[in-house]
């Protein structure tokens, strides 16, 4: 540390204090971390265990050879909910991101009044508990006598996501120039090409954060796809929960398949920590 | 010459039409059916909110409201230290270290609390009400760590200085200084943990061995025969919700609400 140096000595028991302090910290936020990988770690290695339980460990692959080849019912029901959760993150973070945008854009011209209450009208369904949200919709469609599908738990997840969305262009659209969208407004660009040419890439970070938001939530979702589901239709969470019960946690398939989860999303964050890295290092130059 | 002026405000048309067909319009179906009678004709009743205030359900809904709080409460005594240790500059890796705090929200949370109960299970210890609280603290810990870290981050460091150049020990400092400044993050971290902990089922239910009836359970129990009963449940929660958004707007710009500065 460059600032010891300098300090008077004076001060100096101060700083041996505050190194300690941080010696101590650092200690404690390894040990919170440690024990929140636990037992996702072990479920790491004892996916490569054949042994019924923790206490007896015995290498094994078994559990991956189940997981890709065989083609019981269960490990079937598995793929398909896991593909569903994917196809379903995906579709409804597009559509959410597309609605939200357009929202954002939307609302950034609005006059004060419509803005702050269409504003604090996006904020409900964000605050408001996901079992709610679930249960108002699943009465909705029995309601209107629409069969509870994809499609339903589709709708739903664009409704819960797309005001986030909304919410993290707005802050994008508040930094730019408006006048460059009038002026080619002016020139006799068609508001759509104007809004592809000109707003679009000015906030194109806030709605892919805002897209990466809305996948997020959506592959995490269990209760608004539990209550507005067919009964065949499954996601990753309903399923796990459907497996969940009486048993001694994660079981057969699933623990190569939770494995597989915890290290793509690892191997994702440490890509984009290093893109970004190197994109901040050029920034510098 | 055009007849129809095309106004930018137009845009937020779909979204708006969007949230009130399959957000807004559904909730008024909450509010039909919690003041309805279900038989044929169907007439306005406050059966259904006096059943709430039967034993069972307000048994219940304390029982949420109480572990809530702990769990709130733990989070925050945990998660605090962490995320002032983190927002250190001299903790060189603290940048690092954030994301792997973050890591665990992207693996869905079912496989999360699957995995404790493996862990539970293989160290003998029972399921039941401590197993279940730990299982909210183990999903819910980020929710608290990363709002309080970003408000951290944001605190004029110059008032931290101005502090310890006026003398004020470590402790003092952070006592006086830091948690003061850090209120609107230690606000919504505490909402962020307190309203889902509420309302779950699925963690309280598989890591309590089903002995633990949440708001959440007492809804997921009745929704498919007792529509009425269910929609006072929620009517009741609704209220809650709505004060935690006001204390919310209290403490926060409107626009930083939830959400936006997490990712």
């Amino acid at each position: 540390m460059k600032k010891d140096s300098k300090k008077p000595s004076l001060k100096s028991d101060f700083y041996k204090k505050r190194k300690i302090g941080l010696y101590l910290g650092k200690s404690y936020v390894w040990l919170i971390l440690a024990l929140l990988y636990v037992p996702i770690l072990m479920i790491v290695v004892y996916s490569f265990s054949d042994g019924a339980g923790f206490a007896n460990f015995r290498f094994s692959t078994a559990n991956f050879t189940e997981l890709f080849t065989s083609d019981s019912d269960s490990v079937q029901r598995m793929k398909t909910a896991l593909l569903n959760t994917v196809v379903i993150g995906l579709v409804s973070s597009l559509f959410a991101t597309v609605l939200g945008t357009l929202g954002a854009v939307g609302l950034n011209g609005m006059s004060k009044k419509p803005r702050n209450v269409l504003l604090n009208l996006s904020n409900v369904p964000i605050f408001n508990a996901d079992i709610i949200t679930a249960l108002a919709l699943m009465f909705f469609f029995l309601f209107i006598k629409v069969d509870r599908s994809v499609f339903t738990v589709l709708i739903g997840h664009i409704a819960m996501t797309c005001p986030y969305v909304m919410l993290s262009v707005l802050p994008r659209l508040k930094q730019m120039n408006m006048s460059v969208y009038e002026a080619a407004l002016d020139l006799g660009a068609t508001p759509f090409s104007a809004l592809i040419k000109i707003i679009v890439p000015e906030v194109f970070p806030g709605m892919v954060s805002g897209f990466a938001l809305a996948f997020t939530l959506s592959i995490d979702d269990f209760i608004i796809t539990q209550f507005n589901r067919s009964s065949t239709f499954e996601t990753l969470s309903t399923y796990i929960y459907s497996q969940a019960a009486g048993k001694a946690g994660l079981s057969g398939a699933l623990k190569p398949l939770s494995a597989l989860i915890f290290l793509t999303v690892l191997a994702g964050l440490v890509i984009y920590n290093i893109q970004k890295n190197k994109k901040a290092k050029a920034a510098k130059r | 010459m055009k007849k129809f002026k095309m106004k930018r405000s137009y845009l937020a048309l779909p979204y708006a039409v969007w949230l009130t067909i399959f957000f807004f319009v559904p909730m008024l179906f909450i509010l039909f059916y919690a003041f309805m009678t279900k038989e044929a004709p169907q007439e306005f009743t406050f059966k259904h909110i006096t059943a709430v205030f039967s034993s069972t359900y307000v048994q219940g809904f304390l029982r949420s409201i109480f572990y809530g709080f702990l769990v709130t409460l733990i989070c925050l005594i945990l998660g605090y230290p962490v995320a002032y240790v983190l927002s250190q500059k001299r903790f060189k890796l603290g940048g690092i270290v954030v994301v792997l705090f973050i890591l665990p929200m992207w693996i869905n949370f079912l496989i999360r609390t699957l995995a404790l109960k493996s862990l539970f299970y293989s160290l003998g210890i029972a399921l039941g009400k401590g197993t279940a609280i730990a299982g909210m603290v183990y999903d819910f810990l980020p929710f608290m760590i990363l709002p309080i870290y970003t408000t951290l981050l944001k605190i004029d460091k110059n008032l931290i200085e101005a502090s310890e150049d006026l003398g004020a020990p470590p402790f003092t400092v952070i006592l006086k200084t830091v948690l003061p400044l850090s209120v609107p993050g230690i606000i919504s971290g505490c909402l962020m943990v307190f309203m889902p902990s509420m309302s779950t089922y699925a963690i309280s239910d598989t890591l309590s061995g089903g002995n633990f009836p949440l708001i959440g359970t007492l809804i997921r129990l009745n929704y498919n025969n007792n529509w009425g009963l269910s929609s006072a449940i929620a009517i009741i929660m609704l209220i809650f919700i709505f004060i935690s958004m006001l204390i919310s707007y209290k403490f926060n710009d409107k626009e930083e609400l939830k959400g936006g500065g997490l990712w």
